[in-house]
């Protein structure tokens, strides 16, 4: 299964590079060989998805999956098809299959698929990676919530939501850049900037959904001390972890994030921002200042209601905090199935404070096997807990 | 022993040093008039024949893990032998001790389901179960069915010495296979002790 994955990639991948420097006869070839790569598609999407269900089932990987099926009912309202893939790479990342095609058929005006053929009854198939070498580690998954970010800001096209929303208090940033003398290029330079945007919504989504658990996730996973640089495709880290730190104080966190007063000071003190050395840094912080608003607001529209809870948290985490110390996976209290994202935020304020509350005890929190095998046990209890009432009040009814 | 009250007081006990954990207990009445019912987990651990004429079980264990989804049936053959291992984790606390015992319809139909039945005080862990049928006819083991039953005893002192970080099962989340490996130091001497009485050299 691994196998077909990468071929489609590396298809895909192939068809793409010669696209660029093709003839238009050539590109007629690559027309075909991209219909066939999409009947291939077609072909083994149907086989795909029950293989790898049973596959994780036997592995014991449920409680991933409990986490996948919901990021996906949360966050995707066209829905997905998910196929777990473990990646060679230490990243996490999604794929849809088939728009990564369609990307670029829309390039290739001589390819003929019926637009119906582009419909999935199940959703599209959207491959969801994770590192090979710890696809278990609990604590990261809110970055996997980052990562289905991104098929949310495609599906329900929120990227230009928020380049709507800001497009005239940017406009002046524009000019700006542009008449400064570093030859800054209109369309390069909103590019950049509609990536940054991209991504800071997909930290926004993750932060509201995950709560704490998110920043953590990304302190552990993100070079946060590192200045960045200012051409990547992805703001600087220091930027990320501001803008996530202002949305969790935005959003009632901050008593919580209290209880992390080393952690949480040592990301305050990464987060400052410096002086711009350039145009371009000083247009795309800028950017992101206008557009950060936008960005909190319609990742909360989005996720309407969705989001973690801080007062909810507040009320178990003590509990919850007390059973991870016993060793115990929190999956139940006081008789009720705990959130997963309730879970992984207790499990990281349990892992930082015995670790000392000090930037190695996110690291060391990341790492702990114990507590993400205790968390991950949890996440599965607990959807087995939910559906067990669900099933219960379905008999009550019947 | 505890009843009913007594379980269900220990279940709720706010103080975790002193709370009977089983979590997570699906349904209420799992908690019966002296015992606690305990469901099959998803985890089993299975051994293969061995092909070689003697198996030291001094060695490390190679029983092939395998998972069956929760809900759904695994079938245990007659005179087969499996470790399963509950689907709750069970924590007790220093002033109790359990017994996991048998369920009854389940005996009726050939099941065993536990032989070491002691859950030490300071346990936590899913518990394992040594299942075995001894009926004549293939039985479905379904995950999350009650499979067998926790009673437990209050001591008169708790202990001082609770099974803890040393001990050879600590916090397992599922089925355990034997860790006879972690006593070869104790046969060790006690061949060496052998071998110093009067005539043990001949034995």
């Amino acid at each position: 299964m691994g196998r077909l994955i990468e071929r489609f990639r590396s298809e895909r991948a192939a068809i793409l590079a010669e696209l660029t420097v093709a003839t238009p006869e050539e590109r007629d070839v690559l027309a075909r060989r991209l219909e066939r790569l999409f009947i291939d598609l077609k072909i083994f999407q149907p086989h795909l998805t029950p293989f790898v269900r049973d596959a994780s089932t036997e592995s014991g990987r449920l409680g991933l999956q409990v986490i996948i099926e919901s990021l996906v009912k949360t966050l995707l309202p066209k829905g997905a098809d998910p196929v777990l893939h473990l990646e060679e790479r230490h990243l996490y990342a999604t794929m849809d299959l088939a728009r990564s095609l369609r990307n670029l058929w829309d390039q290739l005006p001589s390819a003929g698929v019926d637009d119906t053929l582009w419909e999935w009854d199940s959703g599209p198939p959207v491959v969801f990676f994770v590192p090979d070498l710890d696809p278990d580690n609990a604590m990261y998954l809110p970055i996997l919530a980052h990562e289905v970010g991104h098929q949310a800001v495609w599906q329900s096209d929120l990227g230009n939501k928020v380049m709507a929303a800001c497009a005239q208090d940017l406009q002046p940033l524009f000019d700006q850049a542009l008449a400064s003398n570093e030859g800054l290029q209109a369309h390069p330079l909103r590019r950049q900037l509609r990536l940054w945007v991209d991504e800071i919504i997909c930290d926004a989504l993750a932060a509201v959904l995950c709560g704490p658990g998110f920043l953590f996730a990304a302190a552990a996973f993100l070079p946060v001390s590192s200045t960045g640089t200012v051409d990547s495709t992805h703001p600087f880290p220091r930027e990320r972890v501001r803008l996530t730190l202002e949305l969790l104080r935005d959003r009632g966190w901050t008593d919580v994030l209290d209880q992390a007063p080393g952690v949480i000071g040592w990301l305050d003190a990464v987060s400052v921002r410096n002086a711009p050395e350039s145009a371009r840094e000083g247009f795309l912080l800028g950017a992101l200042d206008v557009a950060a608003p936008h960005v909190r607001r319609i990742a909360l529209e989005h996720l309407s209601g969705a989001g973690l809870d801080p007062a909810d948290f507040m009320n178990l985490q003590d509990e919850l905090r007390r059973l991870l110390e016993k060793g115990v996976p929190p999956a139940q209290v006081a008789g009720k199935p705990v959130g997963h994202w309730n879970i992984v935020a207790a499990a990281w304020l349990h892992r930082i404070s015995a670790g000392g509350d000090s930037p190695r005890s996110v690291a060391q929190g990341a790492a702990d096997a114990l507590t993400n095998g205790r968390v991950l046990k949890a996440i599965e209890l607990a959807r087995i807990v939910e559906l067990w009432e669900e099933e219960g009040a379905h008999d009550a009814g019947a | 022993m505890l009843g009913h009250e007594d379980l269900t007081a220990a279940l709720e006990e706010p103080d975790l040093d002193r709370r009977l954990v089983v979590t997570p207990l699906l349904d209420a009445a799992q908690v019966g008039p002296g015992s606690i019912d305990l469901r099959l987990g998803t985890r089993f651990l299975l051994s293969h024949p061995h092909t070689s004429p003697t198996a030291d079980p001094y060695v490390e264990s190679t029983d092939e893990e395998y998972v069956v989804p929760f809900g759904t049936e695994n079938f245990i053959q007659p005179g087969q032998f499996l470790l399963g291992a509950t689907f709750e984790f069970v924590g007790m606390p220093r002033h109790l001790m359990g017994q996991v015992l048998n369920r009854s319809s389940w005996a009726r139909q050939g099941l065993m389901v536990a032989t070491a039945v002691v859950v030490q005080p300071g346990y936590g862990g899913c518990l394992t179960l040594e299942l075995i049928n001894v009926g004549q006819k293939p039985l479905p083991l379904r995950a999350g069915a009650r499979i067998a039953q926790l009673v437990v005893w209050q001591l008169d002192t708790a202990t001082t010495v609770p099974y803890g970080q040393s001990a050879k099962y600590v916090a397992p989340l599922g089925p355990q296979p034997s860790r006879l490996q972690a006593e070869e130091p104790e046969q060790r001497r006690l061949g060496r002790v052998a071998a110093r009485l009067p005539l043990g050299h001949r034995r």
